[in-house]
């Protein structure tokens, strides 16, 4: 899935065991994520509407602990398993 | 934006940098501004006096908050210790959503499971550079023989660049990093800076044509993407990466061997304990105040309560992560080094859109070598401890050489 269909509604999950807490997504996508305890969690789990800033921000998380999912298919929409990734 | 009120209204400035150049000291002026009420104003080298940022909830703050912009306190006003003015075409100094796509393009290449594929290359390269030393026996300088080989081999092998270049890339970085007490002049800098794009851009060309498996070749082939980069994007994230990843990683290479190296009883714990390793290296970075003082201010892009002070829109302020670091409310006996510190949520990557791009790749470099220093070379110590010579006009505070035998 590469093209951002807005009417897409999305599941967002972040490892906690693996969040390194460096922040990148709560500044990049401050409505979809925030630090609790050092580590990010996502502010809504289910329903998340699409948003580009949500898929940087799991494209660009250093520690790579973001999943995005199209909801309940659970097709992983980020980040894309790229041949160089 | 413009400030909105006059110096004249505010706080004497303090002359800033607090910290001396030479050896690892922090200097007491953080745990002074820690403790004062409000934000401490400084005078910097360069530009106007800002708002110095010390305590470790207020640095966070200012670091992912959008309300603080980078790119709008660029500027010949912008307060600096560098020598070199900033540009706005460096991913550093983006704010979103150019930094947002930039960064999404370039984090493919410094992604977790990237440098997991990394790690046999960086252990090799490592391998080979002891195998080198014992080889040759001491007395020999760590900092030539393996701090600066391997972040340079690391980044090439990265990048996609020859090696054979590695010590133009080395003079560049050194001049680029330049503060006021530097040497160099600002026509050395800015034709270092020239010299550097101008390689880049040739490197761009080379790997256009003869496409390879390194982060250049996804640079280029992103020129033709979905959110296609410009040649002058390609050549300035290459810039980023070639400047961020030598020189830093090669600084904390040193810092840490020194800190080992000048306290045996902390090389001991490592020797008998090396599992503590990774920890070690979190600590060190926590704890060593590894710039001379803080290079990346703010401006509030309205009025915004920060850590007891109103800064007015259009006024800058800077975080300092050594001093966030150091702060005792989050890390008890903030000022002791220890090495098995386990709950260490340090800045020293700084926090935010910002957070360091390379920290995974830092870390894995550091974990490789310090593990080998450990390890391999049983007797290690430094020829001469009492005259440890340390970097002088440049950002970055380190020996800039580590003689030792084994």
């Amino acid at each position: 899935v590469t093209a951002l269909d807005s009417d897409q509604a999305w599941d967002v999950t972040v490892d906690r065991t693996v969040c390194i807490g460096s922040g990148v997504c709560v500044g990049m996508a401050p409505d979809a994520f925030r630090l609790e305890g050092g580590r990010s969690r996502p502010v809504r789990e289910h329903g998340v509407p699409a948003d580009q800033t949500v898929l940087a921000a799991a494209v660009t998380c250093p520690a790579l602990a973001i999943e995005v999912r199209l909801a309940g298919s659970g097709v992983v929409i980020a980040p894309e398993e790229a041949a160089d990734g | 934006v413009t400030a909105s009120r006059l110096e004249t209204e505010l706080p004497q400035p303090l002359k800033y940098p607090f910290n001396e150049e030479s050896g690892l000291a922090i200097d007491p002026g953080y745990a002074a501004a820690r403790a004062r009420d409000g934000l401490t104003r400084v005078q910097l080298p360069f530009g106007r006096p800002t708002w110095l940022v010390t305590r470790y909830e207020d640095v966070k703050t200012v670091l992912s908050d959008s309300r603080f912009s980078r790119t709008g306190a660029l500027g010949p006003d912008e307060p600096r210790i560098l020598a070199y003015m900033h540009r706005p075409d460096t991913l550093l100094n983006m704010d979103p959503p150019d930094h947002t796509r930039q960064r999404r393009i370039v984090a493919r290449a410094f992604s977790q499971r990237r440098m997991e594929r990394l790690r046999p290359r960086i252990e090799a390269i490592a391998v080979e550079l002891f195998d080198g030393l014992e080889r040759r026996g001491g007395p020999v300088d760590l900092f030539e023989a393996v701090f600066r080989s391997m972040p340079t081999l690391v980044i090439c092998e990265l990048l996609g660049a020859d090696y054979a270049d590695h010590t133009r890339f080395h003079e560049w970085g050194v001049i680029m990093g330049s503060t006021e007490a530097s040497r160099y002049t600002q026509e050395d800098i800015r034709r270092a800076d020239a010299e550097l794009r101008a390689y880049l851009a040739e490197l761009a060309e080379l790997k256009r044509e003869q496409p390879g498996e390194d982060l250049m070749t996804t640079l280029v082939q992103a020129e033709a993407g979905e959110s296609p980069l410009t040649d002058a994007d390609v050549v300035g994230l290459a810039w980023s990466v070639l400047l961020a990843g030598i020189g830093t990683t090669t600084n904390m290479m040193a810092n840490s061997a020194y800190l080992l190296l000048s306290d045996l009883g902390n090389m001991r714990l490592l020797r008998d304990r090396p599992e503590l390793v990774d920890s070690a290296i979190e600590e060190m970075l926590r704890h060593t105040p590894f710039t001379v003082g803080s290079l990346f201010p703010r401006v509030a892009l309205e009025d915004i309560e920060l850590g007891g002070t109103l800064v007015h829109a259009g006024e800058t302020v800077l975080p300092s992560l050594m001093s966030a670091n150091r702060d005792e409310s989050v890390f008890a006996d903030s000022g002791t080094l220890d090495l098995t510190r386990s709950q260490n949520p340090h800045l020293a990557f700084s926090h935010g859109i910002h957070h360091c791009l390379g920290s995974q790749l830092a870390r894995a470099q550091l974990q490789v070598m310090l593990r080998l220093l450990v390890e391999r070379l049983p007797g290690l110590h430094l020829v001469d401890p009492e005259s440890v010579p340390w970097r002088r006009g440049v950002t970055l505070r380190g020996p800039s050489a580590l003689v030792v035998d084994w």
